[in-house]
């Protein structure tokens, strides 16, 4: 249920070194088939990558667990938590993983910046990725020292504006009650699905028990695209596509859907336009 | 529906939820397969070829109503055409799409050989039973290459949905350049 960022580079890693890239199945709700990923995790597994929640069926993993079974074998846990950070309070220390990553624009931050956590003890490991100006102690003709870890990482000069917008981001998120949020969400999201759910000829895709962020969905005989464009035009912003997620796409038989998403100012209106927007769209395209 | 409506337009819809030409073509001479990678519209297109006459085009695939009307009424002004006509058609669509209008009169000048053609197009008559009672507001006619190029004038304001308008029209160049 990977976004194409939690794939691609895998696959070149895999390219490059000769490793084999294994993959997880999911059940027909998106669920994550924990026997089949403790079948295919084992002594030579050198890193488990996942998702903390799928962006495209909005699925939250149970990664403490997953991470766990990964660990007994002495596997690397690396999370992809782009779509989870604005939606759940994050703890890498209760999740258990050894690095978690999220972008800045999926946070109501900056687009080009994000956060790469690392556990100390990895990162002290690692070599430099990049050379450059700041991740160096001292440079000769002969000898270069680098810094400690994280610096050593961060070569040239930082996208300073982007780091303190990044910041007043995480600062207002901070500022709303974690608990308060994800209630005020998970209300939002179960009114979103009971009233798709109501929609003549509409296909929820994903329908996990655990779901976060919002729905991903395909209305019968209108293209995704369509059904987008419309909304737009009465001011209803969602996404249509493949979501950067073509496998998991594919393996509910679809090339692309609408998704709504849900933030901390969205509000039960927002959700009833998106309902009466999709009753547009069903008089405008209807046969 | 408000911005919605200058994409949706009623030659659009009608040619989107009724299209004309839908299906294979057994005596294709030259044929492609396009697709929209990101949206995943696929569409294949068939011609018939008789000298550099186009004499017969259809279409298939899975697309959204902006590719699915755009096909349609490809087919049904590119037949009777000459393939350099159609080169030239297929620019222009793609400038009307894209929003560059430099070449906005030379698009009237082939619009009038166009309707000169259109009447080779209205006598084979095929095309003319395909369409159903469609309803279409160029009255019964094929529509003109003017119509078509006014019905996606408004593409280029919604720049993720240029690709949809040009999609058939893309990949009916490779398959007459083949």
């Amino acid at each position: 249920m990977e976004h194409h960022a939690n794939i691609v580079p895998w696959q070149m890693l895999c390219r490059a070194r000769g490793a084999v890239l294994r993959v997880a199945p999911v059940d027909d709700r998106g669920v994550l088939d924990r026997d089949a990923f403790a079948d295919l995790v084992g002594p030579r597994t050198r890193i488990v990558a996942l998702a903390h929640v799928s962006n495209a069926l909005g699925t939250l993993n149970p990664v403490a667990e997953l991470a766990a079974l990964a660990h007994a074998h002495g596997a690397v846990v690396l999370v992809d938590g782009a779509q989870a950070v604005a939606h759940v309070p994050v703890d890498v220390a209760a999740l258990g993983c050894d690095f978690y990553a999220c972008s800045g624009h999926k946070l109501y931050g900056p687009t080009g910046i994000g956060v790469l956590y690392g556990r100390a003890a990895l990162l002290d490991a690692m070599p430099p990725w990049q050379g450059g100006g700041e991740m160096v102690r001292s440079v000769t003709w002969d000898e270069v020292t680098y810094e400690a870890a994280p610096q050593r990482f961060e070569a040239g000069t930082p996208p300073i504006a982007a780091a303190v917008g990044l910041g007043a981001a995480i600062a207002y998120l901070e500022d709303h009650d974690p608990a308060a949020r994800m209630g005020h969400e998970a209300d939002l999201l179960a009114y979103a699905a009971e009233a798709l759910a109501r929609v003549p000829g509409l296909r929820m895709i994903g329908t996990a028990p655990a779901k976060i962020g919002g729905h991903s969905f395909i209305l019968a005989g209108v293209h995704a695209h369509d059904v987008a464009t419309v909304l737009d035009g009465e001011g209803i912003a969602v996404r249509a596509g493949h979501h950067c997620a073509q496998p998991i796409l594919r393996r509910f038989g679809v090339a692309a859907t609408v998704r709504a998403s849900f933030g901390l100012y969205n509000t039960r209106d927002d959700v009833d336009r998106l309902i009466a927007g999709l009753g547009a769209v069903r008089a405008l395209f209807a046969p | 529906m408000t911005a919605a409506a200058d994409l949706y337009r009623a030659l659009v819809l009608d040619h989107g939820k009724h299209p004309r030409n839908l299906g294979r073509l057994a005596a294709a001479t030259h044929a492609a397969d396009g697709d929209n990678p990101l949206c995943g519209d696929v569409v294949r297109v068939e011609a018939e070829v008789v000298g550099d006459g186009v004499v017969a085009l259809r279409f298939s695939g899975e697309s959204c109503v902006l590719a699915t009307a755009s096909a349609s009424l490809m087919t049904e002004r590119v037949v009777g055409m000459r393939t350099g006509e159609v080169a030239r058609a297929i620019a222009a669509i793609e400038a009307r799409c894209a929003g560059s209008e430099a070449r906005g009169a030379g698009s009237e000048a082939r619009g009038g050989g166009g309707e000169a053609r259109g009447g080779g197009g209205e006598a084979r008559g095929g095309g003319g039973e395909a369409r159903g009672g469609g309803g279409a507001p160029a009255g019964g006619t094929l529509p003109k290459l003017d119509d078509v190029l006014q019905a996606f004038a408004d593409v280029h304001r919604h720049r993720v949905r240029i690709a949809c308008a040009t999609l058939p029209w893309r990949t009916l160049g490779r398959a007459l350049g083949d």
